[in-house]
């Protein structure tokens, strides 16, 4: 057993880069995706039947597949068809359409879970549907959709590690790369499992202090 | 004036009503009082048309609310509700619950509608409750917090239905669905 970290530290700016660009295209992906996903939850919930059976594929197509073939798809697959666009953008793209799907799921299962009971009692005082959508169960259901959204950034953070197939100059991407100069892979794949590793732990840290403020908040 | 004419009520093959027929005038007050799961809470919730009646007229003021037509939700702020688990907003106060539908549906400045909801407070004896969240009130403050906030709609002429609890071993619930003037 050889290990040797010594020619590490010299790579220590790739490992930063990697880290900054695996965070930054965390972060897009999760915001485009939060979009894309209330969009989704909505047309699913909606009474217009085509609305809802597009929602409703839409989460299980991207539930169903795997993101690397999600990925490939969008990578390799629709240049074909004169599709075609960098890494960084396919990176993008495909994160936020897979995490779009699950999001929606969040957002429909956090609204879906506020008790019928509101609903009815605003609608009895005479609030149409979007005003007690509005007043009443949206404000009680980002107590149940926010904890959920923290929740899918952790896995993103720990899931976009799969665009480094494509190029995608991500955090583990770099250690390929380190790799493939120091002719040593354990090496440089440690130092990355470390580094997402702390990363995850901090932000669910940091995620459960929040969520319990939030839940002590419910019964002030 | 409520009227109710021949309601029938199935839920998929479960006949719940079968022709109730009913007439509240204003100033009466009418107890239905009937076994439990007899479909006393099911009259109530269609007239507030949160069932859909299977067959049989709902007139409310002589205007047939289970009609295509009907203005439901104009309708709905004539006929105050108080649900049996009371329904109250849990992320709001005992004054911001009251408040809510006045200033959004009626327009009403804030102002206003506090004023409206300090004295409703006061009649059901919750006047020391007002900034508190419906959490920490007891069952009976909380049936009394939702009589006020189904009142708070109609300040003048106002219908109301509401479920009265049965008592612990009664076994029958009972309900009042009464009109009342103003005060
Ligand atoms: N949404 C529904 N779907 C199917 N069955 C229902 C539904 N709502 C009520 N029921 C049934 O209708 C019957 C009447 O219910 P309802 O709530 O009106 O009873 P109730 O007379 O108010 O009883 P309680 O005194 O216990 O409040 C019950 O048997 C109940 O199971
Ligand atoms: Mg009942």
């Amino acid at each position: 057993m050889n290990l040797d970290f010594s020619s590490m530290p010299q790579y220590t700016q790739l490992f930063i880069n990697g880290l900054i660009m695996t965070i930054e295209l965390t972060i897009i992906s999760v915001a485009i995706g939060a979009v894309l996903g209330l969009i989704v939850a909505l047309m699913k919930m909606s009474s217009v039947k085509i609305l809802s059976f597009i929602g409703s594929a839409y989460v299980e197509i991207i539930r169903g597949t795997p993101l690397l073939v999600q990925i490939l798809i969008i990578y390799n697959g629709l240049p074909q068809f004169g599709i075609k666009f960098p890494g960084f953008v396919v990176g993008i793209i495909a994160l936020s359409m897979n995490s779009a799907g699950y999001v929606a799921e969040i957002i429909r299962s956090g609204i879906q879970a506020v008790d019928p009971g509101q609903m009815e009692a605003s609608r009895s005082l005479g609030m149409s549907h979007s005003m007690a959508m509005r007043y009443v169960i949206i404000p009680q259901a980002i107590k149940n959709i926010l904890p959920a959204l923290g929740n899918e950034f952790v896995v993103m953070l720990k899931e976009s590690s799969i665009v480094s197939v494509i190029g995608f100059a991500d955090l583990t991407r770099q250690a390929e790369i380190v790799s493939s100069v120091t002719y040593r892979a354990f090496e440089p794949l440690i130092i990355i499992a470390f580094i997402y590793f702390i990363m995850t732990l901090v932000f669910s840290r940091l995620l459960s202090k929040f969520e319990r403020r939030l839940r002590t908040g419910d019964t002030r | 004036m409520i009227r109710v004419d021949n309601l029938h009520k199935k839920f998929s093959n479960f006949e719940v009503l079968k022709g109730v027929s009913l007439e509240v005038k204003k100033g009466e007050v009418l107890v239905i009082i009937g076994p439990s799961g007899s479909g006393k809470s099911t009259i109530l919730r269609c007239i507030n048309l949160l069932e859909e009646p299977t067959k049989g007229d709902i007139y409310v003021e002589g205007e047939k609310i289970n009609d295509k037509k009907a203005d439901i939700n104009k309708i709905r702020q004539k006929v105050g509700m108080v649900f049996q688990h009371f329904n109250l907003f849990p992320n709001m106060t005992a004054i911001g619950n009251i408040t809510l539908a006045p200033i959004k549906v009626k327009k009403m400045d804030k102002k206003t509608a506090e004023d409206i909801a300090i004295r409703l407070l006061k009649k059901v004896g919750l006047e020391d409750k007002k900034d508190a969240y419906p959490v920490k009130l007891s069952g009976g403050q909380k049936q009394r917090l939702a009589i006020a906030r189904a009142l708070a709609m109609q300040p003048d002429d106002a219908f109301r239905c509401a479920h009265i609890r049965a008592g612990p071993g009664d076994g029958q619930g009972s309900l009042e669905c009464h009109e009342r003037t103003g005060e």
